[in-house]
């Protein structure tokens, strides 16, 4: 589709141009950029690679650069690596192998929180607390604020982590464009920078988590195939084997704290690269590390990751030869046996020519540059369910019904009846993962289903359709069919926050800026009106002659009109007010052009004109 | 909602058959999504968002069911208003014996592992999923959907054959 130029030239396409970011919310370290003509990453204390550390002391929270230098003060509690937990349930916490010497508690919710000076705070608040920084310091550099961001999550993540997530970056005030999964980001950023086409594998190996996903790319659209991974297994993970082996081989460190010891086990992982061994000085001792222990240590950790890229090509559909490259992603891959055990084992490329820190914020920030308009790249990123979607049905059993690398969105819909004669609520429980057991996999929450009508069992038909959007994330919706009623659905998370909650946290975080959220709104309202003008102006350029009678066009003007008029005043409420009755009086429209748009392809017209 | 209505054939614009030419529907597949996906509705208002979140799950469940070759002939005969009950079992003794046969082969084979017995019993077995699709093809041809029907069944059998012999090999 090619675009017209503007028509109005009070609104020149600098106006519509949004300030998006994207974000590497990480398990050590985060990075957060703007993709104009080129990549920019902001800088927290000269470095972009920006830790994923908060520090509380009494008087303060330090997050950042700052946080991670006050490791040592005595004085501070120092929390790391909290994606590790994101999303997890209390016990899904304590069955984890490396519990860092934190004080886990339950909290009101069912959330597990991290107790420090008698204040809790769940992995969602530590994670919007980093966002937050991350936000304040491209703020800050660019001195506007942000307009949205896609934030990368692991493509192994489930419904929960996801929600997590972006729950994290509404508390922040962050206006998440899409959660992107990692592997796909770096594709992105690849692709985009090498102009390769083919088949590849990401093996994206960061601080907390594992992933793999395996991808086509062509021009114009990045396919992934299938993508498999384990969310608990990363760099922290070698440490920790690291960490054990010196227990082990030096007596003297049982009298250190494990987390001294840990990043005793992370300088030596650091540089054995090229070296047979590698000695260092703690106090007066001294440890030594060869490189055939050391590739003992991690081995299994490496086999765990390939076995992992064996069923993720598998699972594509594709097998070793017709992989063109792997693709390294991630802080962990500079560990330089992996890149020469991976060639051997799948005898292909190995690249590891991308910055294996920055892909991903690279590729991010591409995508929100696409997402927002800014960027005219005609990209289309398509993904994939990393795990599957289920039931719970009679015995504890799950019962599949969308399975897992099924391309997103996707739709479902299954039909319940009742099994008692009146009864009036029906409990579903959805679970994902791929086990038979409903104990082996996640509940994403119990949906109940309130005021069926009353029938004899089996007479009502209830339709549940269950939805998974762009960013992997699920919705449900219920109707009643034989009466015509659409039930009601209440659902209960199995634990985390309901939208209450969240919107309870954003309440309390905003009540101190009151005055700039007012001017700040107002800001936004005019560009989301001028958007809006200039969208349907286009469609009106476009095919308004051909879609719609002249009345009909008349109208639609007259509306234009209308909230052309509203952006020139200063009241926020009544500009959304006329962007929501413009939108609303043009939804014909809408719905006109879509169709039309799938005639001209089904009549084979369309085709070089969409690609 | 015109496109939601459409039959995924029509919505791809290929033609009713059993067999389907998989590039052709990936390639149509790609153009569709280009244009629906909710991702080049991002800035859009939240009507636009909706459409295009229902239109390309649309087009992703056309693109589940006519890309497996079950659910693509489950489809067909939906299609066609062929609709049997579930409960309806096969009544073809050959085939029937031939099931028997096989899970006691799966069973001795779980006590003596013997690639070469499974390799062999793979390839007959894929052989008679080839002549079921054949004879499933020609059922069509002459509309005979009862036959569609009977056949179906046992593909799906022959299919949940193949993948339990390649999980046996591969353990």
């Amino acid at each position: 589709m090619s675009l017209l130029q503007i028509s109005d030239p009070s609104i020149s396409s600098d106006d519509l141009k949004k300030f998006v970011v994207g974000i590497d919310l990480g398990t050590t370290n985060s990075l957060i950029a703007s993709y104009d003509t080129e990549l920019k990453l902001y800088e927290d204390n000269s470095s972009n690679l920006i830790p994923s550390v908060v520090s509380i002391t009494k008087e303060d929270i330090l997050i950042g650069a700052k946080a991670a230098d006050a490791f040592d003060d005595k004085n501070a509690t120092c929390i790391a690596s909290i994606k590790r937990i994101m999303g997890l349930s209390y016990s899904d916490i304590q069955s984890l192998d490396s519990k860092d010497d934190l004080l886990l508690i339950k909290s009101k919710n069912g959330l597990p929180c991290i107790a420090v000076n008698n204040k809790e705070y769940s992995a969602i608040d530590i994670s919007s607390k980093i966002l937050s920084h991350l936000k304040n310091l491209a703020e800050t550099h660019e001195n506007k604020a942000i307009d949205g961001a896609v934030i990368t999550v692991p493509a192994y993540f489930n419904d929960i982590q996801r929600q997590a997530t972006k729950n994290a970056a509404k508390l922040s005030g962050i206006n998440v464009l899409r959660l992107l999964n990692e592997p796909t980001a770096a594709a992105l950023a690849y692709g985009l920078e090498s102009n390769e086409t083919g088949s590849f594998v990401i093996y994206d190996f960061g601080g907390g988590t594992f992933d793999v996903s395996v991808l086509t790319l062509e021009k114009g659209i990045f396919k992934v195939l299938s993508t498999d991974g384990n969310t608990r297994l990363g760099g922290d993970d070698i440490d920790n084997a690291i960490a054990k082996w010196l227990v082990n081989n030096y007596s003297f460190l049982k009298s250190y704290k494990i987390i001294q010891i840990k990043k005793y086990a992370r300088s030596l992982k650091e540089s054995m690269n090229n070296k047979d061994s590698f000695s260092m000085d703690i106090d007066d001792n001294t440890i030594s590390l060869s490189k055939n222990d050391f590739i003992d240590i991690i081995n299994p950790i490496l086999n765990e990751t390939f076995d992992i890229v064996t069923n993720a090509i598998t699972e594509s559909k594709l097998s070793s030869i017709d992989i063109k490259n792997i693709i390294l992603v991630g802080g962990s891959t500079r560990i330089d046996c992996i890149k020469t055990l991976l060639e051997k084992k799948f005898s292909c490329g190995v690249l590891n020519n991308i910055d294996p820190d920055k892909v991903v914020a690279h590729g991010a920030a591409i995508q929100a540059s696409i997402l927002s308009g800014n960027n005219k790249e005609n990209i289309l990123l398509l993904d994939v369910l990393p795990l599957s979607l289920g039931i719970e049905t009679y015995g504890g059993l799950s019962e599949k019904v969308i399975l897992r690398n099924t391309p997103i969105p996707i739709k479902l819909r299954k039909t319940f009846t009742t099994f008692k004669d009146g009864q009036s609520k029906l409990l579903i429980n959805i679970i994902q993962g791929e086990r038979e057991l409903v104990q082996d996999c996640n509940s994403l929450g119990e949906f109940i289903l309130k005021n069926i009508p009353s029938m004899v069992a089996g007479g009502p038909r209830i339709d549940v359709d269950f939805q998974i959007d762009a960013d992997g994330i699920l919705s449900v919706s219920a109707t009643e069919t034989t009466t015509g009623n659409s039930s009601m659905i209440e659902v209960k998370p199995s634990y985390g926050l309901t939208e209450s909650d969240i919107m309870k946290m954003i309440d309390d975080s905003n009540n101190s800026a009151e005055i700039d959220m007012t001017l700040r709104r107002l800001k936004e309202s005019i560009v989301e009106g001028k958007r809006v003008i200039y969208a349907l102006e286009q469609a009106l350029q476009n095919d308004g002659k051909d879609l719609l009678s002249a009345e009909e066009i008349a109208m639609v003007n007259s509306e234009l009109e209308g909230l052309k008029l509203s952006i020139t005043g200063e009241d926020s409420s009544v500009i959304e007010e006329k962007i929501k009755q413009v939108e609303k009086k043009s939804e014909f429209y809408v719905e006109r052009r879509m169709n039309s748009s799938i005639k001209s392809f089904i009549a084979g017209k369309g085709i070089d004109d969409i690609l | 909602m015109d496109i939601l209505k459409k039959n995924f054939f029509e919505l791809f614009n290929i033609e009713i058959a059993i067999d389907v030419n998989r590039s052709e529907l990936d390639e149509k597949v790609k153009v569709l999504q280009n244009k629906f996906h909710p991702d080049k509705f991002s800035s859009g208002s939240d009507f636009e968002k909706r459409l295009a979140l229902q239109i390309s799950s649309h087009i992703n469940d056309g693109y589940k069911i006519l890309g497996d070759i079950v659910l693509r002939i489950e489809y067909i005969l939906k299609i066609n208003n062929f609709v049997k009950d579930e409960s309806k079992t096969i009544n073809d003794i050959n085939f029937l014996q031939e099931q028997i046969e096989y899970s006691e082969l799966v069973e001795s084979l779980n006590d003596n592992f013997d690639s070469k017995i499974i390799e062999n019993s793979l390839s007959s077995i894929k052989s008679s999923l080839k002549t079921t699709v054949d004879s499933i093809k020609l059922s069509f041809e002459s509309n005979d959907f009862e036959n569609v029907w009977q056949n179906l069944s046992k593909l799906r059998f022959y299919i949940k054959n193949i993948n339990e012999l390649v999980k046996l090999r591969n353990k």
